[in-house]
């Protein structure tokens, strides 16, 4: 599942309409808009919403990993209105602690460092983009999950010669539908390092042996680590019916490691 | 190809932080206060980050030369390491150090003239031959073109009398080496292993041949030339393996030029085994006959003994004794 945190309702607007969400009844505070591969909250402003936002959404379905982004605008000095970037270092500006969200594709657009300020800015640091959200949703959602899938996509709304006071939703709106693309592209890039992470995690199916013996966690994981072997000596998987005879777990595991340590190991 | 550079504010503008910036000016340039903030933070995936590697530029401020471990002896009883750098552009599936970092990045660290003067330091203290271990946390010449570190540590070594530099490489980055006159207390120790191993678990590391010609090279030029072979594989075939693989090996070698073999099975401390197992779960070399409950994860006793009694036999053939070692890990 895809988790993008935004901060307001017209930066959600344009991906609600583009990916198709559909909005979920508002609980606790929080509106959530998804689909079937992706799913929006609408945190508000600041980092400590962004921060509860992240939490809220992981909390949805807690055991699961998932691609985290957070979208929105961001003001910059010099570069223009409506310019797409992805953050490649985060700042917070209270505390001065940065992240440094890995980006193991070519990214679609300019990457810049990003710093998260708690008040509104009205000047401009050179080089920076500044936001309100995104070291709040960093910290907080590369908890859940391995940072190279945690991604800050901005839309830059503002700079010296078009400032902040100009900003209204219409022009967010636009400036991120015409950015839909690049977000596009983002999304199918995290999707397949997600997939390469979940065939590095994939555990192999052991619940027939769970129905039939009675095996402690840390025995689960033994299984778990004997199949894996298994399957990569024999090329196929681990049948429980080899081991009815067996009275316990304990001895299951023991059979196991018998028939496995008797395997061919080959690497041409 | 490099395409991030993170680089500490305090070598932001040393000459060789700006020399690699412009070698891979394509890079995006991102400045960091302590490598360790984009180096050590713990939700990161080395697998995933192996893809595609940035090159971190930092400083050191301590422990510039430690203590090798025992293992590591080729004669001598003062063996030391260094680390100018941590990690490498090759992917064995056997190397340790998947396990100990979180992070696939490079880290290079620039501030050369701080380990010069900490080797000078621990050499003048010993009285007797102490060695040095470049290539523990990375490939000592894979990356050299980039970083120039042993160009620039040579010159240290060759005014240092009891001093021995040992580089550790599967790499046939050897012109820096060619180009310069070969230096006796300089071995260059090619880690070796037969080729369908290589080829199967020595990811993105040259071939066996490759390795073997650059080998041929420098002995002809006349530097002092080890062999590593460490770690030896388990596999069904391995004694007809490893017995070809030999001979294959010490036909290119004249042994008045070589300085010294040493012999160790695969052997990981078990909390690094137990991430590269999380990494590399597919991996046939984590699937064989280990013994997985020790604090250094090897192959079960009999088993390694079995091994190593076969490997040292047929060496014995093909070289003299005096010049092999046992590496071994106790548990
Ligand atoms: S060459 Fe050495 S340092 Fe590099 S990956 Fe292989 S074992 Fe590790």
């Amino acid at each position: 599942m895809i988790h993008i945190v935004t901060a307001l309702f017209c930066e959600a607007k344009p991906l609600i309409h583009h990916y198709r969400l559909n909005g979920q009844q508002a609980e606790n505070g929080f509106r959530v808009y998804e689909n079937d591969t992706m799913r929006l909250i609408i945190a508000g402003m600041g980092k400590c919403a962004a921060a509860a936002a992240c939490a809220y959404l992981q909390g949805l379905a807690p055991k699961k990993k998932h691609i985290w982004l957070n979208l929105g605008i961001a003001g910059h000095d010099s570069l223009r209105v409506g310019e797409a970037i992805l953050a490649q270092k985060v700042i917070d500006a209270a505390t001065n602690t940065a992240w440094y969200p890995p980006l193991l594709f070519t990214p679609p657009c300019r990457t810049v460092t990003l710093i998260s300020v708690d008040q509104p800015e009205t000047g401009y640091v050179t080089d920076v983009a500044c936001d309100m959200e995104a070291s709040g949703f960093y910290a907080t959602a590369a908890r859940f999950n391995s940072c190279e899938l945690v991604q800050v996509f901005k839309v830059i709304s503002d700079n010296r010669v078009s400032p902040v006071q100009q900003v209204s939703e219409k022009t967010t709106q636009e400036i991120i539908r015409q950015q839909l693309d690049k977000l596009d592209a983002i999304i199918q890039q995290l999707r397949e390092l997600e997939a390469r992470l979940a065939e590095q995690q994939r555990k192999p199916a052991i619940d027939f042996f769970l129905q039939r013996w009675h095996f402690t966690v840390a025995q689960q994981h033994m299984l778990q680590r004997l199949s894996q072997r298994w399957q990569v000596l024999t090329g196929t998987a681990l049948d429980s019916n080899q081991f009815v005879a067996e009275k316990n777990s304990k001895a299951v595991l023991g059979a196991i490691e018998n028939k496995i340590s008797v395997l061919p190991v080959r690497f041409d | 190809m490099i395409e991030a550079i993170y680089i500490e504010q305090s070598v932001f503008d040393h000459p060789r932080s700006k020399a690699i910036r412009s070698r891979f000016s394509q890079a995006r340039v991102i400045e960091c206060q302590r490598y360790s903030e984009v180096f050590n933070p713990k939700a990161q995936n080395f697998r995933l980050q192996k893809r595609q590697p940035s090159l971190i530029l930092a400083e050191k401020f301590k422990h510039f030369v430690l203590e090798a471990p025992l293992s590591y002896s080729i004669g001598s009883q003062r063996n030391y390491y260094f680390s100018h750098m941590l990690n490498c552009i090759y992917d064995c599936r056997y190397c340790f150090l998947q396990g100990m970092y979180r992070s696939a990045n490079y880290v290079l660290f620039v501030n050369y003239e701080a380990f010069d003067a900490a080797i000078e330091e621990t050499a003048c203290q010993v009285d007797e031959p102490a060695y040095f271990f470049s290539g523990y946390d990375c490939d000592s010449l894979a990356l050299e073109p980039v970083t120039g570190f042993i160009k620039h540590v040579l010159p240290l070594f060759r005014k240092l009398d009891n001093a021995w530099l040992e580089l550790r490489t599967k790499s046939t980055q050897i012109r820096g080496l060619l180009d310069v006159e070969a230096m006796s207390n300089c071995i260059v120790a090619f880690s070796l292993t037969p080729e369908i191993l290589a080829e199967a678990i020595e990811h993105k590391a040259p071939p066996l041949a490759k390795r073997l010609d650059a080998l041929e090279k420098l002995q002809r030029a006349g530097w002092p030339i080890g062999l590593r072979f460490d770690p030896v594989i388990y596999c069904d075939n391995y004694q007809l393996l490893y017995e070809a693989f030999f001979e294959q090996v010490f036909a290119r070698i004249d042994l008045q030029l070589l300085h010294s073999v040493s012999l160790g099975v695969f052997r990981v401390p078990q909390a690094y085994y137990r991430n590269m197992v999380k990494l590399y779960p597919e991996e046939k070399l984590f699937a064989g006959p280990l013994s997985a409950s020790q604090p250094v994860v090897s192959y079960e006793t009999a088993l390694e003994r079995e091994m190593l009694t076969f490997c040292r036999t047929k060496l014995l053939q093909l070289m003299p004794a005096n010049k092999l070692f046992m590496c071994h890990d106790h548990n």
